[in-house]
């Protein structure tokens, strides 16, 4: 049995606006100490998708179909006090930006004590103890001189690590890891991701990672799925998405990595937005921006399916899957990209990977 | 800086601000249309002229201006509020008039905290439904209803339809339970009408800050509801309401002088009413100046609270 299952996930947000499908048909498998990747652009539901994971999805957001097993426990059918006794001790969680993440009224010390007492049980100086060991492991000097000090009196890396030391505070067998470093910058972001891959090895957690960023998944993650406009595009091992990428949304992500020692500006976005989503562009939501698209790339939403194969691959335990019209055999012409890479292993050379050469038909 | 720096900064800054209020009160005497000893006196044309004479010497009239300001507030720090010919020692009468009012502001603010804090926090905790809804038209009638006319209503109905108050005070002494129950509808009357405000500000600031990202985090801890919002919320929220409630002291205090007189509650308020119509300036000044500086007292107090509130503040 899988850490965590999660099976056709369906999430709506009741807007003024309208109804958002915020989260649509996703089902993913994390393994115990495994780590994965979630990946797309902003808006693409990945927030919404971990804080489902959690329960932590507010008014006016429903989880309305789906199930999300957590060691083979349906977490959507627990009551209130069940799910509270694992969120933060069983599942943990990383937010983007720490220093709003962070009460500004409570010292860094106590904000981290408080879960250990509530779910380890502790009294007030076993979790003092345990607050200032966490703070040392994740690299804050001074641990004992700093538990009293409040977050504005941490810098942006501190805070963020403070975050981690609460997030594993009560060795959760599983951490969703929201953007952590997007607050923070490249080179802190380096330390912080390095710390994450540390920890998470040493205390044996499972890591589910979102990031808009592949090269970040590329250093980090086993598994990725790439999610667009609420549903997965694609699912694979992080060497087939570097090596073999299959869905074009995936390949355009990859292009937009820069390349290091490139001079130019190669920072190629995929041009166009993210549609809207409460109201998807009807077949493949990826046609208006995707350069392959066909005719009938505006009539059928492509499933997921394993691109070698063709076989549905929606499922929770599926390797490989894509969704695109070229695996189901609907699309007339190829996908014309090549995917070239330079470097020796996708963990030196992701910075370095691929291009389009272009598709020759254009909508 | 520390949280001791933070208090002597703050208590420095109030010395410019007394001075202020101190020349303020000063020159409600200068400001008086006429001869001021003939106002004190009365308008009496038949006032004994050595008793004017007297009055001129005790104000010191013949000095420079600065130098009455100056000899006046020498007095007053003294708690030497003068000497008026209609009441006599003006202190004694700010003295024997002061306990009643402290309790009834006391007691007011009480009541409007323990509505106000609790209801708001409910409103905002139930956002958008019928409690919500409830409290907003209970604001606005409170908002709405002048203190005065509160006051009668409930003398009417408590007092002499059901007969379960006095309509008088009871001679007795302050803190006397009679005494103490007789005050509860002055108290209410005065706390009510703070009450509305307070706990739409506490509402609001709490809906605000329910929507913050740490409240996320702190429920991401498996924190109980409760904890979460009596805990991380309510000291955020609290902050700026403290602010406001410290500007409600000003409104605290002209609502005492109402009510007082509605309720012949023997206060500062009530003396001050007739001091006005009896042109006892001394002891108009007295009072004033008494209801300047314990505003500015207050909004001390509340930056100190706000002090340790937040801990942004004093570091
Ligand atoms: N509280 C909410 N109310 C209404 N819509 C929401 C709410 N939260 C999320 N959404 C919608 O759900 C969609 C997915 O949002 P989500 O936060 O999961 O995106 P994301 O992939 O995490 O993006 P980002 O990279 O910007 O964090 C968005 O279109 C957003 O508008
Ligand atoms: S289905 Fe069509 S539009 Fe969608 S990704 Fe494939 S080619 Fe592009
Ligand atoms: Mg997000």
């Amino acid at each position: 049995m899988a850490l965590l299952e999660v099976e056709d996930l369906e999430v709506r947000f009741y807007t003024e606006d309208g109804v958002v499908n915020a989260v649509d048909g996703v089902s993913y498998r994390i393994e115990r100490g495994e780590k994965f990747g979630v990946v797309g652009e902003s808006g693409a539901g990945k927030s919404v998708t971990a804080l489902s994971v959690m329960r932590l999805i507010d008014n006016p957001g429903q989880i309305e179909g789906g199930e999300i097993r957590f060691k083979g426990e349906n977490l959507l059918d627990m009551d209130e006090e069940e799910i509270r006794s694992i969120r933060g001790s069983e599942i943990a969680m990383v937010f983007q930006d720490a220093q709003t993440a962070l009460n500004p009224v409570y010292s860094v010390g106590e904000q981290i004590a408080e879960a250990i007492r509530l779910h380890l049980g502790y009294d007030d100086e076993a979790a003092r103890d345990r607050t200032i060991e966490m703070l040392e492991r994740v690299g804050i000097p001074d641990p004992a001189d700093r538990y009293s000090d409040y977050p504005h009196q941490f810098s942006g890396g501190m805070q963020q690590r403070a975050v981690i030391a609460m997030a594993l505070s009560c060795d959760p067998d599983l951490l969703i890891c929201d953007e952590p470093t997007t607050a923070l910058d490249v080179t802190i972001e380096a330390q912080i991701l390095e710390l994450l891959d540390e920890l998470a090895d040493e205390f044996g957690t499972a890591i589910q990672l979102i990031t808009h960023d592949l090269g970040v998944v590329a250093e980090t993650c086993d598994r990725v799925m790439v999610m667009y406009a609420g549903k997965p595009v694609e699912k694979a091992p992080v060497e087939d998405i570097y090596y073999d990428p299959k869905m074009p949304y995936t390949v355009g992500l990859m292009s937009s990595i820069p390349r290091i020692g490139d001079e130019r500006d190669r920072l190629q976005t995929i041009p166009g937005t993210m549609p809207d989503l409460i109201q998807l562009p009807p077949g493949c939501s990826f046609h208006p921006r995707c350069p392959y698209a066909e005719e009938v790339c505006t009539q059928i939403e492509p499933p997921l399916v394993d691109p070698e194969t063709g076989e549905p691959a929606e499922g929770v335990d599926a390797e490989r899957g894509a969704a695109c019209l070229a695996y189901t055999g609907d699309l007339q012409n190829e996908l014309g990209y090549e995917v070239h890479v330079e470097g020796e292993s996708h963990r030196s050379a992701v910075r370095d990977v691929e291009e389009i050469t272009g598709g020759d038909t254009d909508v | 800086m520390s949280l001791r720096r933070y208090v002597i900064k703050r208590l420095l800054m109030v010395i410019p601000v007394l001075f202020g209020v101190s020349v303020i009160t000063f020159s409600i005497m200068q400001l008086v249309p006429g001869d001021i000893v003939d106002v004190l006196l009365g308008m009496d044309p038949n006032a004994d002229p050595e008793a004017a004479e007297r009055l001129r010497q005790e104000l010191h009239l013949d000095r420079p201006i600065w130098e009455q300001y100056l000899l006046w507030l020498a007095g007053v720090l003294q708690l030497d509020f003068g000497f008026s010919p209609i009441t006599g020692d003006v202190s004694e009468t700010i003295v024997t008039r002061l306990p009643a009012t402290i309790l009834l502001g006391a007691m007011g603010w009480v009541i409007a905290l323990v509505l106000a804090i609790p209801a708001g926090v409910y409103a905002a905790v139930n956002k958008d439904e019928l409690a919500d809804d409830v409290s907003r038209i209970a604001a606005l009638f409170g908002i709405a209803t002048p203190n005065f006319w509160l006051g009668l209503m409930l003398l009417l109905v408590f007092s002499l339809w059901l007969g379960w108050f006095p309509s008088i005070p009871p001679d007795v002494s302050l803190l006397h339970p009679s005494m103490l129950w007789y005050l509860l509808l002055p108290a209410i009357t005065l706390g009510t009408a703070s009450t509305a405000l307070l706990m739409r500000i506490m509402r609001s600031s709490m809906v605000e800050e329910l929507n913050k990202e740490y409240v996320r985090t702190a429920r991401a801890k498996g924190l109980p509801e409760r904890t979460v919002v009596l805990k991380h919320v309510l000291r955020n929220s609290l902050i700026s309401v403290v602010t406001v409630a410290a500007l409600m002291t000003a409104s605290i205090v002209d609502g005492a002088v109402v009510i007082e007189v509605v309720f012949s509650w023997p206060g500062l308020g009530e003396q001050l009413i007739t001091a006005i119509g009896q042109r006892d300036l001394l002891v108009v000044q007295g009072i004033v100046l008494l209801v300047g500086v314990s505003i500015v007292i207050a909004n001390l107090l509340a930056d100190l609270v706000y002090a340790w509130l937040d801990p942004r503040i004093r570091y």
